[in-house]
């Protein structure tokens, strides 16, 4: 089997094969062991003692630790905290991060004797669990900035998605901020969102790939009419259609991380999250009851699909966005659009 | 600024100059149903077909990003290029590929011109999705081959200046196929038209009765046509045409419909797909050109951007409903939305029907 490969190099081969080395046992030692090697800060300069690399590495890493329906915080520390920090000036390694970009966040700050005092809450928030600070966008005079929060200084109230990964809801009553920085001047909280959004889409991509072949090769083993099932033509055509929708996700995703403006991040959201729903749909339909077993390994893929479906922009509110942006220029034109937008111009 | 991006702004600059002249509307489908020999004319005279052709053809002897490049500012454009569209896209890579000295100094010179017109010789009536089971067959004679059979679905095959035949010339389901050029008119020819669904006249039925054939005019070796026409066929899956097909309607439609909160979603959906497909069609054609494609690439991408075209025709029933009701119908809109409507069924069929490509598709899957 084989499809197009947007990313292999020699060095993300040898990434690959260090995390599947990872993900012998728990995931409390899988997130001890990503520290270990550094993984989270890929995208920090070694000169920084940061591990060097860059998003690419990291989306891969994303990938291939989401195709094993593995949960850490390599996403919230790396992906989307660490980021979020570089985009602020503020390029250390740092402790575990919990990202509170999606909707339902509302804070704001105070400045008293010099320290910066937030008020308000999170909602959605990932890797709680295993974070010390949590970042948290707020607007003052008119910018945005990110005030870092001590985890200890919010109320917690810890739930969990549809997969079992930690997500909480966040009060903070003048929690004292550890320090605030302004975000870079042309980014907002619609970016901190999208960022959070790519990270989804990219999990989502990794595991598409999972369930296709796992559907693949539960179709040429399983028997029914004295034949495997994927030559009854229909169930073949389910299995085209969710090879389909995983290349779909790989395409919009390659493209954001070439190219990684807002608007790219959204369409890679939007296309990547429908393309779980439907996949996850037909891949337990090909599965039958066997699917639903939670001795089966397809639900542990299928509930975070769904979850990150809904997680960091769901596609109905990005392809809004998309389309609302596109319509407030001068004169839209729908191909320059795409083509300049692709070539990383913001739209 | 890159060689990609100045051939962009080349070709991007002719389309503005025949716009700015009048001298094109957009319709969608066009490299199907938009027949206009001067266009293509021009087109040639400024290099713009054949880009791939070599130098010494009159080519640029350029790549397939190049010519991609080229291809979807004209399809995205409505541009009218059905004249010369087949010969440039799978006519002339074959006769790079496998055409004589003479096929090649003959013809490729002629296509970049824009000068030859070239229908497809594939379809029968018992031979649609199942292609191998052609019975149209090619008996050898003294100095060249009779052809005798009927195709099918032929488009063009009446402004056409040859027809490109897969025909039997032996009994093997594969091996004994090969592909004729066959030049029009010929004696032994009847072209007659298939009127469509909308009235228009672009599909024939084209039949052969003992048509005399040059042995000059056998296109690569005996028995090699089925591996021929299936590459031509990548090339024909390939391309832009598979997802750009109804885009001058979705262009015309919103800068008719102006801000409107309502139809953003639909609008940010199609542009988020469209972005997409175009990722997966620029690694398909690096691939196709280093012979890295896998099997169910191209496929999968006909598969996914015609069922997208068909949905794009729905969403422009519902944009072009909502709006009549608050402001006058959008007339350049409702033209084109027509003409996609009569036809869209043919965007999941033509060049492999998506029921067949999901075969091909599964069975790489589970090879």
């Amino acid at each position: 089997m084989s499809t197009l490969d947007w990313s292999q190099t020699p060095e993300r081969l040898a990434l690959a094969a260090t995390l599947l080395a990872m993900c012998d046992g728990s995931d409390e030692r899988l997130i001890r062991a990503l520290d270990d090697a550094g993984i989270p800060w890929i995208g920090i300069p070694e000169a920084d003692a940061g591990s060097g690399g860059d998003d690419g590495d990291l989306a891969a890493a994303l990938r291939l630790l989401a195709g094993q329906a593995r949960s850490s915080s390599l996403a919230e520390t790396g992906f989307i905290g660490g980021w979020a920090l570089r985009q602020c000036g503020h390029a250390e390694p740092d402790s575990h991060l919990a990202p509170a970009f999606d909707i339902g966040t509302d804070a704001t700050a105070i400045e008293r004797d010099g320290a910066w005092f937030i008020s308000g809450h999170a909602s959605n928030v990932p890797g709680v669990a295993h974070a010390s600070l949590v970042l948290i966008p707020v607007l003052i005079s008119e910018r945005w900035q990110l005030a870092a929060i001590p985890i200890d200084q919010a109320e917690i109230v810890a739930h969990a998605n549809l997969a079992g990964e930690s997500r909480a809801e966040l009060h903070f009553s003048n929690a004292k901020a550890a320090f605030l920085l302004p975000i870079a001047s042309d980014l907002g909280w619609i970016d901190l969102h999208a960022r959070l959004g790519l990270a989804r889409a990219i999990q989502i991509s990794g595991a598409l790939l999972a369930v296709r072949d796992m559907t693949v090769q539960y179709a040429r083993t399983r028997e029914q009419f004295g034949k495997p099932i994927a030559e009854l033509q229909a169930v073949a055509h389910l299995l085209a259609a969710i090879a389909e929708q995983a290349l779909l996700a790989e395409a919009a995703v390659a493209t954001a991380i070439n190219s990684p403006t807002s608007w790219n991040c959204a369409i890679a959201k939007s296309v990547a999250s429908r393309a779980a729903r439907s996949a996850s749909a037909a891949a337990h339909q090909v599965h039958g009851a066997m699917g639903m077993s939670l001795e089966y390994p397809l639900g542990s893929l299928t509930t975070r699909l769904w979850s990150w479906a809904e997680e960091g922009g769901r596609p109905e509110a990005w392809e809004h966005w998309i389309g609302q942006r596109f319509m407030q220029q001068d004169r839209p034109n729908l191909w320059e659009s795409i083509v300049n937008a692709m070539e990383g111009a913001d739209r | 600024m890159s060689e990609l991006a100045a051939l962009r702004s080349e070709i991007r600059a002719f389309i503005h100059e025949e716009l700015a002249q009048q001298r094109f509307t957009a319709h969608c489908d066009s490299w199907l149903t938009s027949f206009d020999p001067d266009f293509s004319a021009r087109l040639g005279e400024r290099g713009l077909i054949g880009l791939m052709i070599p130098i010494q053809f009159g080519g640029r002897g350029l790549g397939v990003a190049e010519r991609l490049v080229v291809s979807e500012e004209l399809l995205a454009a409505g541009a009218p290029v059905a004249a010369h569209w087949f010969a440039e896209r799978q006519f002339a890579p074959s006769i790079v590929r496998h055409g004589t000295p003479s096929q090649q100094a003959e013809w490729l010179p002629r296509v970049t011109r824009g000068k030859a017109w070239i229908a497809i010789g594939l379809s029968e009536a018992d031979a649609g999705s199942d292609l191998a089971a052609i019975r149209t067959r090619a008996e050898q004679v003294d100095g060249g081959w009779a052809i005798t059979g009927a195709k099918l679905w032929s488009s063009g095959a009446h402004t056409a200046h040859a027809i490109v035949v897969l025909a039997r010339t032996g009994a093997q389901r594969h091996e004994g196929l090969t592909q004729f050029i066959v030049r029009l008119p010929n004696a032994g020819v009847q072209i007659r038209p298939i009127p469509l669904i909308s009235g228009e006249h672009h599909f024939n039925e084209v039949a052969f009765d003992h048509a005399f054939i040059p042995d000059s005019d056998v296109l690569g070796p005996i028995g090699n046509g089925w591996t021929q026409a299936m590459q031509e066929l990548a090339f024909e899956r390939a391309g832009p045409e598979r997802y750009l097909s109804t885009l001058p309607l979705l262009q015309e439609l919103l800068s008719g419909l102006g801000p409107d909160a309502e139809s953003a979603s639909e609008l940010g959906r199609c542009i988020a797909e469209i972005t997409s497909f175009r990722a997966i069609n620029q690694r398909v054609v690096e691939h196709l050109a280093t012979g890295q494609t896998s099997a169910i690439d191209i496929p999968m991408l006909k598969s996914l951007g015609t069922s997208f075209e068909q949905r794009t025709v729905q969403i422009a029933l519902d944009l072009v409903a909502d709006s009549s009701r608050t402001a006058p119908p959008i007339t350049a809109a409702q033209g084109l939305l027509r003409e996609a409507q009569f036809q869209s069924p043919g965007f999941s069929i033509r060049g492999g029907t998506n029921e067949v490509l999901r075969g091909i598709i599964s069975k790489g899957l589970t090879r």
